[in-house]
């Protein structure tokens, strides 16, 4: 009796001290300090995952399968390895939705409908409540077997009844403190990582004991077993050693999932998580805890099975320090298995119930209850449901008796946890994946689940009969429950974890990839809720969580948070609340309040909101206003094309206020209003709407009164021609005319047309459009200014360049004539030399010589005098020409008869022709008044005609003298019957110094200045001089002279440029 | 990927070709070493591994 007493005492002194713990926790952290921070403590309190069926169970497998134990800790070894990798990003994706368990995740991935957080919840429940009921079996077993009492048979006398009530009333004390689960459980983590370092510390103390002080040492204990067939087999996989190879991969696949989906599991690692950074050393801290609570299980199991203690090889832990006297020790490892126990029923119920309350109770409730305060019920709903969770597993318990072995329960739960694995990572990394699908994998899984795992353990249990499993159902071969299909010889973990993959892994892609989208997702309720306040949500709150937890939530946004901003914090602690199927119907119905209640309520209230609405609705006008008329000047600043710049403005306009038709219509020089611009009107009414301005027209009446013209509602303008026009192809329903001002005087119309029917300008619309018709006006006046100075800088840049070619051009003919001078001055030394060189040497040999022959003295005489008399003619030659460069040359203009100069010139020049024999003859017309000249210059020109051409005509040629009238003018003209001028050198034969060399002579025939100082003098007599020739037929030289008997031609130089256009005229 | 979890993977990938590739069946037959059996041994002999492996890649990340 004294050992109950003290097992007794010190179960419940344990559990006192966690409540101890979790108090001053819980007080800490309302202090401020929060113990649980720490990653260590994170860790330790994941370790919830080792229970009593680790501590006992896996002593047990050890015992009858060997080293098939260790699967259900390398699974999570390695998932846990990928932590800080895939484990954060679930953790991640739960705490910004608000996700507070299983059933809460899924609905987040697939969207918010009941159906799918209510199975998981009934999976879930199904397939934990056992686990639950596997550890109170485990405290009330161990309690009798180390008090060494009958096993009980009532419930008030069993201990695991009344371990059951105090582990609820922890639960519902401190899994339970407010509702909003986001809010974390401290004092719960806390007393699960005190636990889990209880279990560890204890299980090594026994271990070392056992294996030492029973088993004298490793070396001992494995020497011995190793010597035994029947143990030496525990060391090895597959064939007589009792695990499979297949069932270790599979229970290895099943723990690596259960490690993270087990409801505890979840808990602990998403909603205990104070920061995601824990995640990263609990990458190999979790790992080395399962790691040292390993390690000495073989140990442990070899001693139990050398020693041949009695009893279930389960409780070797106990029974073993029990058949050594070490009762001690034997109170301590019952304190290990107690403490992984209440840790698991602790924390699963507290799991459950967040589900029950989410996924069962709340959308009862809030059906029934809506619009009440519901916090305080909802808390205790969950309380409620945490010790009915814990009861339903005594009473589960109560219910299998002694007929399952621990570790069967245990790996049923996981194969159920499993069936999550495809839709929730799947659905964390996969968008394709649709609620249909999620449902129909789970339900697929949950089926095999049940059929070849469930129903084959209830017909060991004797509840089913046997035959079921030995013929299958109605004796169908191929339906045997651990046979499905006639798949056989696989141990049945692997074969139910094949037929649930095949199952619901191949539905949920099935029906994912033939479904596709994710369906049953909505819209996110925040959307929908502009207009609702701080104080709304604070209310909404309150009813739900209480009010302080409501104010500090709302509390944590800034002041002037966004109405969307609201929503979503509210509906993040609403779904850690009551889930978030739930939380979407109460905003869902709460939103709708206004819409679906008595208007006249919200008077007051209504009125008020409706006038902030429409002054911000106002705001935002205006603001997207003055954004137009912003652009607009950035437009109309960007161009100083008048062209560009309207069809800009226009655009702006048709985009920011929907108008299909525009136009701008500007005066013209004309004084018609011209559509300078437009949108979308028709090129024929643009032509014919060219007008003046008259009040006949809209547009005219607007630009004459300077006011804008609304018509809104156009059928009350059909009678306006030029309306009617417009209608035809534009069917107009309203339109704007304002007028365009600048500097007070209007210089356009801006139009806007609209054709979706009669509608309504306000007067802000209004006030607008002038404003940017004004905007326009300055920017056409400033691009007309612009393209006036454009045209005037064209202008002058014109006028500089014909200056410049000018000036260019007189630069280039002085170049031309210092050339020339240059020329001149060498070919005149040259001439004036070669005379001056012959008189010199015949001179020098007269001088020198006695030239005693008489008639070569002479003809040297000759030769001198004949070179000084050519020396003396280029030297008047060249006073000429100096006097007519200077213009200084003397005329004496007289009327002379033209027939006598033309004589006394032959007489002059008789001698040449005599020379040659060349006949000359002039042909004078008889009437031929006299002409207005200078007599001896007249009669230079013609002898030095009548020479040059006595000079190229051949011997006996014939030359001819013609003057007759032409027109005001005589024509007088001399031809030869020389070789001819080549047609090259016609226009140049006038110029000084060039001569024409007689093909048959090698030295020059004259000066050369000759026939230029004719030209010269006959365009200072007023008349002009040309040569006509065709090579080897002779030439003609003509020049003209006005004729005395003329009234207008007096002579002098103002008439000289008329005569001349005459004579060429005449020419 | 940052390299820490890159490395974290390649422990994973380590881990599951020694726990569960027909590489186990080097270690799946009767035998001692130190007086102990082979493959349990030799299984938690990796797992000493990979946990020491596991601190050591995440001894820097942040606490």
């Amino acid at each position: 009796m004294s050992r109950t007493f003290w097992a007794a005492f010190l179960s419940l002194g344990y559990v006192f001290n966690l409540f101890a713990l979790a108090y001053w926790t819980d007080w800490a952290r309302r202090k401020g300090r929060s113990p649980v921070d720490n990653a260590w403590v994170y860790s330790l309190s994941l370790a919830v995952y080792c229970t009593s069926w680790t501590f006992y169970g896996s002593v047990g497998r050890a015992a009858s399968q060997g080293a098939g134990f260790l699967p259900i800790y390398l699974g999570p070894t390695l998932v846990f390895l990928l932590a800080p990798v895939v484990l954060r990003r679930l953790v991640s994706f739960c705490r910004s939705e608000g996700v507070t368990c299983l059933p809460d995740l899924l609905e987040a991935l697939y969207g918010k409908g009941q159906a799918l957080g209510t199975l998981s919840t009934a999976i879930l429940l199904a397939g934990v409540t056992p686990y639950v009921a596997l550890q109170l079996k485990a405290v009330g077993y161990t309690f009798d077997l180390l008090t060494g009492r009958a096993p009980a048979s009532g419930t008030l006398n069993d201990a695991a009844f009344w371990a059951a009530l105090v582990l609820a009333l922890f639960g519902a004390l401190f899994g339970a403190r407010t509702l909003v689960a986001s809010e974390r459980h401290e004092g719960m983590v806390a007393a699960v990582a005190f636990e889990s370092a209880v279990k560890l510390v204890t299980f090594l103390l026994l271990g070392a004991y056992i294996t030492w002080a029973i088993g004298g040492g490793l070396a001992s204990v494995f020497g011995r077993a190793l010597e035994r067939a029947d143990l030496s087999r525990l060391f090895t996989l597959g064939g007589s050693s009792g695990t499979p190879v297949s069932e270790w991969m599979s229970l290895s696949l099943l723990s690596a999932f259960a490690v993270v989906l087990l409801p505890r599991q979840f808990h602990m690692l998403v909603v205990e998580n104070v920061r995601e950074e824990h995640l990263t050393p609990s990458a190999w801290v979790f790992p080395g805890y399962l790691l040292l609570i390993n390690l000495l299980v073989f140990p442990v199991a070899l001693v139990g099975l050398l020693e041949k203690v009695g009893g279930s090889p389960d409780f070797f832990l106990i029974s073993l320090p029990l058949s050594r006297g070490h009762t001690i020790l034997a109170f301590l490892a019952y304190l290990g298995g107690f403490s992984a126990a209440t840790s698991m029923v602790i924390v699963a119920s507290v799991a459950l119930s967040t589900m029950i309350l989410h996924h069962f109770v709340s959308p009862l409730v809030l059906r029934r209850w809506a619009g009440r305060d519901l916090s305080v019920h909802l808390l205790h709903s969950k309380r409620v449901s945490i010790l009915a969770v814990v009861l339903l597993g005594y009473a589960f318990k109560r219910w299998i008796g002694d007929s399952h072995t621990l570790v069967n329960i245990g790996l049923l739960s996981f194969a159920a946890v499993t069936q999550f694995a495809p839709s929730v990572f799947l659905g964390l990394y996969w968008k394709g994946a649709s609620r249909a699908a999620a449902l129909a994998g789970l339900l697929g899984g949950a089926a095999v689940w049940a059929y070849t795992l469930l129903l084959p353990s209830f017909a060991e249990s004797g509840w089913v009969s046997m035959s079921l499993l030995r013929q299958g159902p109605w004796g169908l071969e191929l339906l045997k429950p651990q046979e499905l299909f006639g798949l056989k010889g696989l141990d049945p973990w692997t074969h139910a974890l094949v037929w649930s993959a095949v199952f619901n892994l191949g539905l949920y892609l099935s029906v994912s990839l033939l479904r596709s989208g994710r369906s049953g997702g909505d819209l996110p309720v925040a959307a929908s809720g502009a207009w609702i306040s701080r104080d709304d949500l604070e209310d909404l709150l309150t009813r739900f969580v209480g009010a302080s937890k409501a104010r500090e939530v709302l509390g944590e946004l800034p002041e002037r948070a966004l109405p969307q901003a609201l929503l979503e914090t509210a509906e993040r602690c609403l779904a850690s609340a009551v889930g978030t199927a739930s939380t979407r119907m109460i905003l869902r119905s709460y939103l709708a309040w206004p819409r679906d209640q008595a208007v006249e309520i919200l008077d007051v209230f209504g009125g008020v909101t409706r006038t902030l609405a429409e002054s911000r609705e106002a705001l935002e006008r205006r603001l997207r206003e003055l954004s137009v008329l912003h652009e607009a000047s950035r437009t109309l600043s960007r161009s100083l094309d008048i062209d560009t710049v309207l069809r800009e403005v226009l655009g702006l306009i048709q985009r920011e206020f929907g108008f299909d038709h525009l136009a701008v219509r500007l005066l013209d020089s004309t004084g018609a209003l011209r559509i300078r611009s437009h949108v979308g009107l028709h090129e024929d009414y643009v032509e014919a709407s060219s007008v003046p301005p008259s009040r006949a027209t809209h547009f005219g009446t607007c630009f004459l009164n300077g006011v804008p013209v609304i018509v809104e509602d156009a059928r009350s303008s059909e009678g306006n021609p030029f309306f009617r026009m417009l209608s035809l192809r534009v069917p107009v329903t309203a339109f704007l005319h304002v007028p365009m001002f600048h500097e007070g005087r209007p210089i356009g119309v801006l139009a806007a047309y609209t054709t979706r029917g009669p509608m309504h300008f306000t007067d802000e619309f209004v006030g607008l459009f002038a404003g940017l018709a004004n905007q326009l006006a300055l920017a056409v006046v400033n691009a007309q200014l612009y393209a006036e100075v454009q045209a005037y800088s064209h202008a002058m840049e014109e006028k500089v360049r014909r200056r410049t070619a000018e000036l260019e051009q007189a630069n280039e003919r002085l170049l031309e004539l210092d050339r020339l001078k240059s020329d001149f001055l060498s070919t005149v030394s040259h001439e004036l030399r070669t005379p001056l060189t012959s008189i010199r040497s015949f001179s020098e040999i007269l001088l020198r010589y006695e030239v005693a022959d008489e008639e070569r003295k002479r003809r040297f005489v000759r030769i001198i005098h004949d070179e000084a008399e050519r020396l003396s003619r280029m030297i008047n030659d060249l006073l000429d020409l100096s006097k007519i460069e200077a213009g200084k040359l003397e005329l004496t203009i007289e009327p002379q008869d033209l027939a006598g100069a033309v004589a006394q010139a032959l007489d002059v020049t008789k001698p040449l022709f005599v020379e040659k024999g060349v006949d000359a003859a002039a042909l004078v017309e008889p009437s031929l008044p006299p002409v207005l000249a200078d007599r001896d210059r007249l009669r230079q020109i013609l002898a030095k005609l009548l020479s040059n051409a006595s000079k190229f005509s051949p011997e006996g040629g014939r030359i001819r003298i013609g003057c007759r009238r032409r027109g005001a003018y005589a024509l007088v003209s001399v031809s030869d019957e020389g070789p001819g001028i080549p047609p090259g050198r016609l226009h140049e034969i006038f110029d000084r110094y060039t001569q024409v060399r007689d093909p048959q002579k090698d030295h020059p025939l004259g000066t050369g200045l000759g026939l230029s100082i004719s030209r010269d003098l006959v365009e200072k007599l007023g008349g002009r001089i040309w040569v006509e020739s065709k090579l080897g037929a002779g030439a003609t030289f003509s020049f003209t002279l006005p004729l005395a008997d003329d009234p207008a031609l007096g002579g002098g130089e103002a008439a000289d440029g008329a005569a001349r256009e005459e004579a060429e005229a005449a020419g | 990927m940052d390299p820490t979890s890159r490395r974290l993977a390649a422990l994973v990938v380590l881990g599951l070709g020694a726990f569960f590739s027909p590489l186990l069946g080097i270690f799946n037959r009767p035998g001692r070493v130190l007086g102990l059996p082979l493959l349990p041994a030799y299984l938690f002999a990796v797992w000493t591994i990979l946990v020491v492996a596991a601190w050591w890649l995440t001894r820097r990340g942040p606490r």
